[in-house]
């Protein structure tokens, strides 16, 4: 299932849902024009509140990485660049730092971050079945 | 927003020992409200005054709107109560409650209670008594779900239920929620049910709520960091109004933040700390601590947590 | 949109709501029945009295001194219009158990529970109890009643139609408000101790009496009055229901017919009698407060009567026991509050050591 959310985790639930739909559209198990389970049955089918599946459906369409068509359901979107594109990229490159220092605490060189990286780079492609570049 | 139900200033007290002492409460329409507490702390209390069984020593006692009286009978047409872990209807079989239930409530769905016995594959030529307990509670929850209340009080329903039938009666509770915005309240000590399923949390303690609020943002009020830092231990860190807990271990310590973690990780890394990283703090341990800050010691707070 | 089979609980204007009326009689059939049963059984063995008497022989017509089943039937029913006993031991424990036992369902693990968090009134599970128990109770004396005009029509006795009637009415009226008290008590103080406290509010007076011969009235033995009757005989606490044919007519169950105007003024009596205790009966198992119904009684002084009652009866039996009947007058009552006093206390212990063991409190849930 493309949609993991640990309750017991402190990160909202609402977030959690977000992450793992964008996630599952990165990864490509969802595709644009795919169908999405209402907010009612994604509910029941992952025993949920109904209202925190309705607000990360909310968020996700504010985000256009799904949209909701009027007595159709709600599909997922085209891939648009977000808006606010700069901003996110910053924060990537953040987290980047943040590796680098973790890698630190490992006793892991930059050097070693990178070819860590490109492993799981080609770990991700072969999972999409794409092959490597 | 209207609240479906509000308690003011409610005490109850059982043959001379107060159960309840000063209850302030607000549950929202259409939300789902965790109700956690100890064995034994008034949950079911609660729940019966809700209901309008019990009536309250002192305080007010407001359910859609009514304020509550001695009786209370037609507002038991719009509130429905479920338990498991209790003998059920004595002598009826399952199509007579059924039946009695029916006559009794008069938004009954016929419809939907013949739906719902066929989905969870009730027989209805058997005594309720012979039933299990994954059944009794079933029954339980199609009747509710068919008499089509305003708002659904569930006392530990998944209580002796296993995996299956548990996953079929929160199913079930949900899609009434979703559907038709029924307000329920889930007293319950299996906080990993209440966090999947509620919006808002109310925490019973000692007779009255230690904490009430939207789940989220009481998830989101506490954070833990693990920090690593060399050489000494900066003991201004302590001092800091919002960490509330240290505990260390040689260079490796965890910090209990009652509040924004950023602030703090920012001051960790001006004292030299090689890793801050957030680890998980789980609802539990956050009631243990708001609670040790009202004043509660560890050992008073050693409830079941499943 | 739903499709509702049900109708309203309490909507006004059905006199009855039909879910309370599906759920007494579905919860306490086995009651109405042997209700039914036991109710009936006295004026059965009467009626066969009357059918033995309608083909007596006339050899045995001769034995007793009368011509013909006419003149023999003229006597009998002449006899029971004039009021042989309506209210022996039976019939008086008969309508206590039947009034009590009504409520045994809803008192028991489960019934009580589930018929209060239903939106079904308090006042109309009583009301259903009043009005199905009462239909029995009338319907039971009416057969008794038909039976006898019967019997009197074929033996050509039907200028006693009046009195018969009459004695029916005395008849049901009584035994409604028996029935009334039983339910009113059954619904405020519990199911073990209604039956018990009816007895002691029948017995009362009889007692009262006893006592205050036992007193004052000179004798040098044990007196046969009720009470020295209860006391004499080995079972000196079961016995006392020998005290309640004597019986003060302000009682409901008093007997002691006299002309037509005492009979009448006893049924207007018994009339009133019967809606009080409906009444009452209805409000007090509506203002019971819900934690207490699974309690013996509502209210914790109420034990205390019971044991003075245990104890009264307990008390003269042990006093007997010691005195053998020697004793009388003040020294009998010194001795007899002595043993008064401890056995309030006596019965205390033991009751409250039963309830202990016993889950008095299992009608309503352990849990908090």
């Amino acid at each position: 299932m493309w949609l993991t959310v640990d309750p017991r985790s402190p990160k909202p639930v609402y977030q959690q849902v977000i992450e793992s739909v964008k996630g599952a559209v990165a990864k490509g198990l969802l595709e644009h024009g795919d169908r999405l389970p209402s907010v009612r049955e994604l509910a029941g089918m992952m025993t949920l509140n109904h209202n925190t599946v309705a607000r990360a459906y909310q968020e996700l369409e504010r985000d256009r990485v799904i949209e909701v068509v009027r007595g159709h359901g709600t599909f997922v979107a085209a891939a648009v660049r977000p808006p606010d594109r700069e901003a996110r990229v910053q924060e990537l490159v953040a987290r980047i730092r943040e590796m680098i220092v973790d890698a630190h605490h490992l006793q892991l060189s930059e050097d070693d971050l990178l070819e860590l990286v490109q492993t799981t780079v080609r770990a991700w492609r072969e999972e999409r079945g794409q092959p490597d570049r | 927003m209207t609240a479906a139900v509000e308690m003011s200033g409610v005490r109850k007290a059982f043959r001379g020992k107060e159960a309840l002492r000063g209850v302030e409460w607000s549950v929202p329409e259409a939300s789902v409200c965790g109700l956690i507490g100890a064995n034994g702390a008034g949950k079911t209390t609660l729940l019966r005054l809700a209901l309008g069984l019990v009536r309250a020593d002192a305080g007010s006692v407001v359910v859609l709107g009514e304020r509550l009286g001695l009786e209370n009978a037609s507002l038991r047409e719009r509130v429905h109560y479920v338990a498991s872990d209790r003998a059920m209807a004595p002598g009826y079989r399952v199509d007579e409650w059924v039946r009695y239930a029916s006559l009794a409530y008069p938004r009954w769905d016929t419809v939907r209670a013949g739906r719902l016995l066929g989905a969870l594959e009730l027989d209805l030529r058997r005594g309720v008594g012979e039933l299990s307990a994954g059944q009794r509670t079933s029954l339980q929850i199609v009747v509710a779900a068919a008499s089509r209340p305003d708002l659904l009080l569930l006392d530990e329903p998944t209580n002796g239920l296993d995996v299956v039938v548990k996953t079929q009666v929160l199913q079930l509770v949900i899609d009434m929620a979703a559907a038709e915005g029924t307000t329920m309240i889930l007293a319950s000590h299996h906080i990993e049910d209440v966090e999947r399923l509620a919006d808002r949390l109310a925490v019973l303690y000692d007779g009255h709520f230690v904490l009430q609020g939207d789940l989220d943002a009481i998830k989101a009020r506490m954070h833990r960091l693990q920090v690593v830092i060399p050489g000494d231990w900066p003991v201004e860190l302590e001092k800091d109004p919002t960490v509330v807990r240290v505990e260390r271990q040689g260079k490796v310590a965890v910090l209990t933040v009652d509040g924004p973690p950023e602030p703090v990780a920012e001051l960790c890394r001006r004292h030299g700390a090689v890793l801050v990283e957030s680890i998980d703090l789980d609802l539990a341990e956050v009631f243990r601590i708001v609670l040790g800050k009202e004043g509660y010691s560890r050992a008073q707070l050693q409830w079941n947590v499943e | 949109m739903p499709s509702s089979s049900g109708t309203s609980s309490s909507r006004p204007g059905s006199f009855l709501a039909p879910a309370a009326r599906y759920r007494e009689l579905h919860v306490n059939r086995t009651v109405y029945i042997l209700g039914a049963l036991v109710l009936v059984g006295p004026w059965v063995a009467w009626l066969m009295q009357l059918q033995a008497e309608l083909h007596a022989p006339a050899v045995l017509l001769d034995a007793m001194g009368h011509g013909t089943v006419h003149s023999l039937l003229a006597s009998t029913l002449a006899g029971f219009a004039s009021g042989s006993p309506t209210f022996n031991t039976f019939t008086v424990l008969a309508a206590a158990a039947f009034g009590v036992a009504l409520f045994g369902y809803d008192r028991s693990a489960g019934g009580l529970l589930y018929t209060l968090e239903t939106p079904l009134r308090r006042r109309d599970v009583f009301a259903a109890k009043a009005i199905f128990g009462g239909t029995v109770v009338v319907l039971a004396i009416a057969l008794g009643i038909a039976g006898t005009l019967v019997a009197a029509a074929l033996s050509g006795n039907l200028a006693l139609t009046g009195p018969i009637l009459l004695r029916g009415l005395f008849a049901v009226t009584g035994q409604l408000s028996l029935f009334a008290t039983a339910l009113a008590l059954g619904g405020a103080v519990g199911t073990v101790f209604s039956g018990l406290a009816i007895a002691f509010w029948a017995g009362l007076p009889g007692l009262l009496s006893g006592l205050l011969t036992m007193l004052f009235v000179p004798v040098s033995y044990a007196v046969p009055t009720t009470v020295g009757a209860a006391v004499a005989s080995p079972a000196g606490i079961a016995s006392l229901a020998q005290a309640l044919p004597n019986l003060s007519p302000f009682s409901p169950a008093g007997i002691g017919l006299w002309s037509t105007a005492d009979v009448l003024a006893l049924i207007a009596w018994f009339v009133a009698w019967t809606a009080f205790m409906l009444w009452q009966g209805s409000r007090w198992w509506q203002l019971a407060p819900f934690e207490r119904l699974g309690d013996g009684v509502f209210f914790p002084f109420l034990w205390n009567l019971y044991y003075a009652y245990l104890s009264l009866a307990s008390g003269l039996f042990v006093t007997t026991l010691v005195t053998h009947g020697t004793v009388r007058g003040p020294e009998w009552a010194l001795i007899y509050a002595a043993a008064f006093v401890a056995g309030w206390f006596f019965w205390r212990l033991a009751v409250t050591r039963q309830g202990r063991r016993a889950a008095w409190r299992h009608a309503v849930s352990a849990r908090t």
